[in-house]
């Protein structure tokens, strides 16, 4: 979305105005989603955050400077939301990603079904791998590789310094590779 | 992993080269020493590797079932109720000043009091009840 369009579709619905709220939700629904089930593990408790964090959004708009980026500060919420459902009782993550309800991004056509079968037991690994990191280490995975932030956006999203992301993205992935070592990947 | 050649390329610098983010400088010094140390092009590369995968990992939540209806009700239900209250408390204070004041007889006055505080009662018995039951109610999150 233009950041002119964004802004001004912000402005009115600071004014109070729900209905232009929607291309806002619209817009970024899908990488939030994306983001959610990176941190939930499954599409059910992925939505359920990813709507708690839009209307939690909703309701602190006015507090929102518009001369900010709204998704750094959008996804900072979402993230928030996630932690806060993974820290209650009822959710825990919850490895359903591989759900076929979700579709995987294409592979080469041109891989035979073994080769396609090996893809499907790698990525069910890394899935297991990042299910048994932490919060911190997976989040940062999952803003870096699945959604491609770039480290000022990062630091921005997870409110720590730049420098930190770095030292954070080493840390998660030396501990993802232990994972895949532990899993008996021999070279991950 | 620790080895001599790789203490002068930090972790942070290493995961910096790895997703892009040096400058055309640090770029040639990190390659340089990418060139001098086998063991840190093998940590490099299992990284690589990594990041590769992970990638791969990227998917499109199928169909088009937006979330905008659910936050619709969410973000405009409140509004509703809270007209609603004020408006029926209003109303029921100024049918109350009215009744009272009114020339009816007495009796008509206290069966009808009775009445309303009847029902008024009644109706907070199964709001309370409901509030109740809601923390353990396993369908609440079921959506139509």
């Amino acid at each position: 979305m233009l950041p002119d369009l964004e802004r001004e579709l912000l402005r009115k619905c600071q004014a109070g105005n729900s209905r232009f709220f929607e291309p806002i939700v619209r817009a970024y629904e899908r990488p939030g989603m994306r983001i959610a089930l990176g941190m939930m593990g499954n599409p059910d408790d992925a939505r359920d955050a990813l709507q708690d964090a839009f209307v939690k959004t909703w309701q602190n708009l006015s507090r929102f400077d518009l001369k900010r980026r709204f998704a750094p500060w959008f996804f900072q919420i979402l993230r928030n939301q996630c932690r806060d459902a993974l820290r209650s009782r009822k959710v825990r993550f919850r490895l359903e990603a591989l759900d076929e309800r979700l579709e995987m991004k294409p592979g080469n056509p041109e891989d035979g079904p073994e080769r396609r079968a090996e893809r499907k037991a790698a990525k069910e690994l890394l899935w297991k791998g990042l299910e048994r990191l932490s919060e911190d280490h997976r989040e940062v995975l999952v803003l870096k590789e699945i959604e491609g932030f770039r480290y000022g956006e990062i630091a921005r999203i997870l409110n720590i310094p730049e420098g930190t992301v770095a030292s954070r993205l080493f840390h998660a992935r030396r501990a993802l590779a232990e994972e895949l070592q532990n899993a008996g990947v021999t070279d991950p | 992993m620790n080895t001599k050649a790789q203490q002068t390329v930090s972790r942070e610098d290493l995961m910096r080269f790895l997703d892009g983010e040096v400058t055309p400088q640090e770029r040639v010094a990190i390659e340089g020493q990418l060139e001098a140390s086998s063991e840190l092009r093998r940590e490099f590369a299992i990284f690589r590797s990594m990041k590769e995968e992970l990638q791969d990992l990227s998917f499109a939540v199928e169909g088009d079932d937006s979330v905008w209806g659910r936050i619709r009700s969410r973000i405009t239900s409140p509004v509703g109720w809270g007209l609603t209250v004020t408006g029926f408390l209003g109303w029921a204070a100024y049918g109350t000043w009215s009744f009272v004041n009114s020339p009816s007889a007495l009796l008509v006055k206290l069966t009808t009091g009775a009445v309303v505080i009847g029902v008024l009662v009644l109706l907070a018995q199964v709001i309370w009840d409901r509030y109740r039951e809601f923390g353990s109610d396993p369908y609440r999150n079921v959506h139509r």
